[in-house]
């Protein structure tokens, strides 16, 4: 009996393969790693929204290796870009135009 | 759909659960393994006399249902094919070691894997087979740098099946439906020679 139900189970799964390979192209395999590469995006925008930034820009550049012409991965980096490099210029800027405090030529001696 | 195989590349699991992982998962296969009979040299030797074709079946069971899945999960966006591990193939040296690994399986009916199960069994043989083993390595690495040349010549890359027909790297369609083709075409072969060897009273 187990073994009837082995071969059997090997059976479908070669036919279930061999119906695949048969039936489909290149192109499919292609649309498989478009599909890849939006589930890859999902969990970047998820990873993004918990400000996860590091691993929010890894699922980005998987996307990217998946479908190098997903426009959505692109945007993702420059969002993670925006979020993380942002305020460090902003802070930078702001010590740039920070008024220094006017250092007194002379002590103040109260005259 | 949101997950992504294999896990632990595409950031599922880390370090520590694809450990735990590792353990379970070896348990399991050493289970199979031994109920599969690979962890007796008296069911993997008699292969290559084609006395006993039931490893023969196994593996062509295991290598058929593999990639039949790992074709149907890249196709539906399930598997990045990218991510599973492929090592160069590193052309004459992996040859000539084929050729003494295969000397040494059919001299002693093990190979490393069966061993390690032959050995946790309670078999001597593979116990005598695994210090063997063991001697060879240590040998290797002591004329390393005698042969290292060679031992990195002709890498190819990451080289499939599909690649070395002059196809895309990851069109499995090929890859696929040639390793199908090439693990029937052995289990037909080893079947006829078992035939043949059972009408001649061998087996």
């Amino acid at each position: 009996m187990g073994k009837i139900t082995s071969i059997i189970g090997l059976v479908l799964i070669a036919a279930a393969g061999i119906i695949a390979a048969l039936s489909t192209s290149y192109e499919d395999v292609i649309k498989g790693k478009k599909e890849l590469s939006s589930t890859y995006i999902t969990k970047a925008e998820t990873e993004l929204e918990n400000k996860n930034y590091g691993k929010a820009e890894e699922f980005a550049k998987q996307a990217i290796q998946a479908d190098p012409s997903n426009k959505k991965a692109y945007e993702v980096i420059v969002a993670i870009t925006k979020a993380t490099v942002a305020p460090v210029v902003a802070k930078s800027e702001e010590k740039k135009e920070a008024p220094k405090p006017k250092r007194r030529a002379m002590p103040d001696l109260g005259c | 759909m949101d997950f992504i195989f294999p896990f632990f590349t595409t950031g599922l699991f880390d370090n520590s659960v694809n450990l735990f992982l590792a353990i379970l998962l070896g348990i399991g296969f050493g289970m199979i393994f031994v109920k599969a009979g690979f962890s007796t040299s008296a069911h993997i030797a008699p292969v290559f006399y084609f006395k006993n074709v039931m490893v023969a079946q196994v593996m062509v069971s295991a290598i058929i249902t593999t990639s039949t899945l790992i074709f149907l999960g890249v196709l539906f966006g399930y598997i990045d094919y990218s991510k599973i591990y492929i090592p160069a193939t590193y052309l004459w040296p992996y040859f000539v070691g084929g050729l003494l690994f295969g000397i040494g399986m059919v001299m002693s009916g093990w190979c490393p894997g069966t061993a390690v199960s032959g050995v946790a069994t309670g078999k001597i043989d593979a116990l005598i087979f695994l210090l063997g083993v063991m001697a060879g390595m240590y040998f290797y690495f002591d004329i390393y740098e005698y042969i290292k040349d060679f031992a990195n010549s002709t890498n190819l890359g990451r080289y499939t099946i599909a690649k070395a027909l002059g196809y895309e790297e990851d069109n499995l369609q090929v890859s696929y439906v040639v390793t199908f083709i090439a693990s029937f075409g052995l289990l037909a072969f080893m079947l006829i020679m078992n035939k043949i060897a059972r009408s001649k009273g061998d087996a």
